[in-house]
């Protein structure tokens, strides 16, 4: 008896087990498709790209993408800024970004290794515009209005 | 801004899987209540509290808001084809997993839920290098030998071994190394000693313990998750390459030097060779797993007692055996599925200690499930490491738990960090 019962179940407790599977795997899908979402939405606001460090061709690779959500933004090497960089060339708090009626200010907060504006470097509270590349120790970050969707 | 996307929006309903398992778990545990003739009950109770404590699990997570609840549900499903196939071995074993589980389960409840609390205090690299010198220390000292490694430690009636955990600290290690590798920077006059090469010569210490204790499964487990870890976190070519050419050939040296290694290679490239003697195993296991065919041979209808060892290292083969190459495939895409959720979870956090941590944790546990599933198929040569909950043993089991709760609790962290976000947004 239980020898045929046992022959029974056990095409279906495989196709349970395989069930099981799929659920989670349509997780991993939804789970992706929001990931791109949320990446649109963050590319809509301003925000800066971090570009990767590796690529020096023409072709920019955008490791990350951070948006500027509050009125005062700390990028730097401490954990305590809101953009925390783990580039031993950087200063613990570095920059500062301010959002004001025209956009968003950047200030050096007197920096060891300083901060450069699209190769210049800052000395005194700079307006920023659209594609401006912020570089401070090996890091470069691009400024964005954000609005348009790239690609 | 109203465009930010409400977290909870059609996400499908994460009850079903939860159902499923349940389903298993009830379907497995009557099926063994009954395989003797006469019907046992304490059979179906422990399948019954199974399921109930997948459910009290889950509840618990989602109403206090404790993070990924995937993470525990598949550990579930890989628990009942575990514990199940151990209580088909043999009741005795089968029950004291059962009560590992138990103490496993409550060891994970309590580190997801504390596990915040300590995490910013304790990074120091030197705590846990420290800690783990003090356990081998321990170990060489005090420790047993059982199997031909010097592992473990017995006090009274509970024996554990202490590799199990070691591995754990050894991740905190690297993550605190990753995070603040100036730590380790030796000042001599002015000449200073770059990091990476005193972190090298700590871990070559450490892997010198383990081949000491003849740990070689272990050695080569901590090895992958170094240099992966490195890899990962750091753009050092030269640097892993030099560690990989020098453990390489250390372990060639090894392999011609004892004769206890040799007969593992040997009888990974030809074990038909010495199908009786240092063949058996494997070919036993290889049998098995042949004989189970695509669906199994039916719980309780394969021949598992045939290949040594099965409760612990074999539990593969025993499982592909009874529930059939399909059942095999299922357990290795679960753990692939647990690969996934833990790099997500890594991928979510922003501080890099508790990043590599996540990243290390996760990677331990799919080198470990890799090695073990390749050795008992033949694939690499055999290594004494556990199947995680899956394979039978209390310090196995419970570091297994462990580590799930840790990453259980970082997962807890990321969710309360996009809370915190999301509130600031709403607050602007």
């Amino acid at each position: 008896m239980y020898e045929v019962i046992v022959m029974a179940t056990k095409y279906i407790l495989t196709f349970i087990i395989y069930l099981f599977i799929l659920k989670i795997a349509k997780l991993i899908y939804i789970d992706i498709k929001k990931m791109t979402v949320w990446e649109e939405t963050k590319v809509s606001n301003p925000h800066l790209k971090l570009l990767s460090s590796i690529e020096q061709t023409g072709t920019n690779t955008v490791t990350e993408i951070f948006p500027l959500k509050n009125t005062q933004i700390i990028i730097g090497r401490s954990l305590e800024c809101e953009i925390a960089i783990s580039d031993p060339h950087i200063s613990s708090q570095h920059v500062q970004l301010e959002r004001i009626s025209q956009g968003f200010t950047i200030k050096d907060l007197g920096s060891a290794n300083g901060t450069y504006i699209n190769g210049e470097r800052l000395s005194r509270p700079v307006l920023l515009k659209e594609d401006d590349e912020i570089s401070l120790g090996i890091t470069k970050l691009v400024f964005s209005e954000g609005g348009k969707l790239d690609e | 801004m109203n465009s930010y996307l409400i977290k909870k929006e059609k996400q499908p309903n994460p009850m079903t899987p939860m159902h499923l398992v349940a389903l298993i778990d009830l379907s497995l545990f009557t099926l063994l209540s009954f395989r003797s003739g006469v019907f046992v009950m304490f059979i179906l109770m422990i399948g019954a509290s199974k399921v109930v404590l997948n459910y009290l699990t889950y509840i618990i997570l989602r109403k206090y808001k404790m993070g990924d609840t995937y993470l525990a549900i598949i550990v579930a499903m890989i628990l009942s084809l575990g514990l199940a196939m151990q209580l088909r071995l043999s009741t005795d074993v089968g029950f004291k997993q059962f009560i590992w589980y138990l103490t496993g389960l409550s060891i994970f409840l309590v580190t997801s839920s504390i596990f915040q609390l300590v995490n910013k205090r304790i990074r120091s690299i030197w705590f846990f290098y420290i800690l783990m010198i003090i356990l081998f220390i321990l170990t060489l000292l005090i420790g047993k030998s059982i199997n031909g490694a010097k592992n473990w430690i017995v006090l009274g009636k509970i024996s554990f071994q202490p590799s199990e955990f070691i591995k754990i600290l050894f991740v905190f290690f690297i993550a605190s190394f990753v995070s603040n590798p100036e730590a380790l920077r030796l000042k001599l006059g002015d000449r200073s000693a770059s990091p990476k090469w005193i972190l090298m010569i700590m871990v070559f210490i450490i892997l010198g313990f383990f081949v000491l204790q003849r740990e070689f499964g272990t050695a080569l487990l901590i090895f992958m998750v170094y240099l992966s870890t490195i890899y990962v976190f750091e753009k050092a070519i030269t640097f892993i390459a030099t560690n990989a050419i020098l453990a390489g050939s250390a372990a060639l040296i090894a392999v011609k030097i004892m004769p206890h290694l040799q007969v593992r290679v040997d009888s990974w490239l030809n074990p038909f060779a010495d199908i009786a003697g240092k063949g058996y195993q494997i070919t036993q296991s290889l049998f098995a797993i042949g004989s189970g065919s695509f669906f199994g041979t039916g719980i309780g209808f394969g021949y598992p007692h045939f290949i040594p060892n099965v409760e612990t290292d074999f539990i593969f083969s025993a499982i592909c055996e009874e529930m059939g190459i399909f059942g095999g495939i299922a357990i290795i895409i679960m753990f692939v599925l647990l690969l996934y959720r833990g790099i997500k979870i890594c991928l979510g956090l922003r501080d890099p200690f508790t990043k590599s941590l996540a990243f290390g944790l996760t990677i331990t546990v799919a080198f470990q499930t890799f090695l073990i599933i390749g050795g008992v198929t033949k694939l690499i040569p055999l290594t004494g490491i556990t199947l995680p909950f899956v394979s039978y043993g209390g310090s196995s089991m419970l570091s297994s738990f462990l580590i799930l709760g840790l990453l259980q609790a970082l997962s807890g962290s990321i969710l309360r960090e996009e809370a915190f976000e999301f509130e600031k947004i709403d607050n602007k």
